[in-house]
């Protein structure tokens, strides 16, 4: 809840509803609580909800489905199937002893792009990763000496969406995590 | 970059190394992967022992650029490994067919795996006393067998060491004798895989030559 993008899931339960669709609010909110701490494969101290893959997660008024929605950062990221499987057995422990089916889906809109990246985890992969994110939000900066000003180098880094650029300052190559433009030129 | 940016050899010149057969690589790329079996034994064996090795200079290791980018790389290997040990289990709960792949792979994977850690570390070894390394190959070496012959087995393969016993008091693992002669070879770019690798090499240089000078010949265009 502390992304600010699911108030849907506690808000709704202290005003008046059927005891079915309070007990549905009430595993909506242990399943958000459960999967947004489901980490990044790549990035293993980074969650999906830190990442901004994290969409929503709704109950039916009954409580008899459970629907986790999920962004990918990239639509051929290979770590998907991965990602959804953590998510699926998340919330799956959140939700014993309760008969819900629970889906996992992937969904392509809306579209994930950088500015998702909660800050404190821009911070975090800049200090542990030395990784530096480039969104709206904030600028990518030479995340070993601080420098703005990085060369662009190669579009193809270890994953979909990474680039790999090199700080003439302090001489290092840095991954970018950014917004993909798909140039098409006549 | 980075080694081209200490201004020893250009990109150009280190793949011209690389092309006539003047660079070294880890023993595990002298070999060669026929099947599924093969890449989920190198995604399984190889990757938990680089990983082992990454994990053992990240620890302690005294040369910053280095300690930073293990980081990024040990995460990332962690996965690799990760992929292996789910795809590993899926072959051992499968057809007769897929164990069998699985096995063979195994077979042809566990012992360049082993010899990847290299011979025992020499008592006056440099990495270990400028603080790269932290711990001694056979240390590392010992923890991968004792890590590995239990899960391999309990999922139903066998490992390709006759001579391997366990300390009946101990209950420790303990390899038969490790072809050290085979490691020299591969790492000398005579193991049984390398030529072809090269070659395949030297022919995806040659026959991409003109999309390099395409690349080239736009980019000299003004704009």
């Amino acid at each position: 809840m502390s992304d600010g993008r699911s108030d849907t899931a506690t808000a709704t339960t202290a005003t008046t509803m059927s005891p079915a669709a309070a007990e549905a609010a009430v595993l909506e909110a242990a399943v958000f609580d459960a999967v947004s701490s489901v980490c990044d494969p790549e990035y293993p101290d980074v969650t999906i909800a830190e990442l901004g893959i994290l969409e929503s997660v709704s109950t039916t008024d009954d409580g008899s489905v459970v629907r986790i929605e999920l962004v990918p950062t990239m639509l051929g990221c290979p770590a998907l199937d991965v990602i959804r499987r953590d998510v699926a057995a998340a919330a799956q422990s959140a939700c014993a002893g309760v008969e819900a089916r629970i889906e996992v889906v992937f969904v392509a809109d809306p579209q994930w792009t950088p500015d998702r990246i909660a800050p404190s985890a821009v911070d975090f992969m800049a200090r542990e990763y030395s990784v530096a994110v480039r969104s709206a939000l904030t600028d990518a900066t030479c995340p070993i000496c601080g420098n703005a000003a990085l060369e662009h180098r190669s579009d193809f880094g270890p994953t979909p969406c990474r680039s790999v650029e090199w700080c003439p300052n302090c001489r290092n190559p840095i991954e970018v995590v950014g917004r993909v433009d798909i140039a098409v030129s006549a | 970059m980075v080694a081209a940016d200490m201004g020893i050899k250009t990109r150009d010149e280190m793949t011209a190394d690389l092309l006539a057969g003047h660079t070294t690589f880890h023993n595990v790329f002298h070999y060669r992967a026929y099947t599924w079996g093969d890449q989920i034994a190198i995604a399984y064996l190889v990757d938990a022992a680089a990983l082992a090795s990454q994990q053992a200079v990240f620890k302690n290791c005294s040369y910053g650029p280095y300690k930073r980018i293990l980081r990024r790389i040990i995460a990332e290997e962690g996965f690799h490994m990760r992929n292996g040990e789910e795809l590993l289990l899926k072959m051992a709960k499968g057809t007769q067919q897929q164990h069998d792949l699985m096995q063979e792979g195994i077979d042809r994977w566990w012992w360049p795996s082993v010899q990847l850690f290299g011979p025992d570390t020499r008592p006056d070894d440099v990495l270990l006393r400028w603080h790269i390394k932290s711990e001694r190959n056979e240390v590392l070496r010992d923890r991968f067998v004792q890590k590995m012959v239990p899960q391999l087995t309990a999922a139903g393969f066998t490992i390709p060491d006759p001579d391997l016993r366990q300390d009946a008091e101990t209950g420790r693992w303990i390899s038969g004798e490790i072809d050290w002669d085979a490691l020299k070879a591969a790492i000398a770019g005579r193991g049984p895989d390398s030529e072809r690798r090269l070659r395949d090499a030297r022919n995806a240089w040659d026959g991409a030559a003109w999309v390099r000078s395409a690349l080239d010949e736009a980019a000299a265009v003004p704009a």
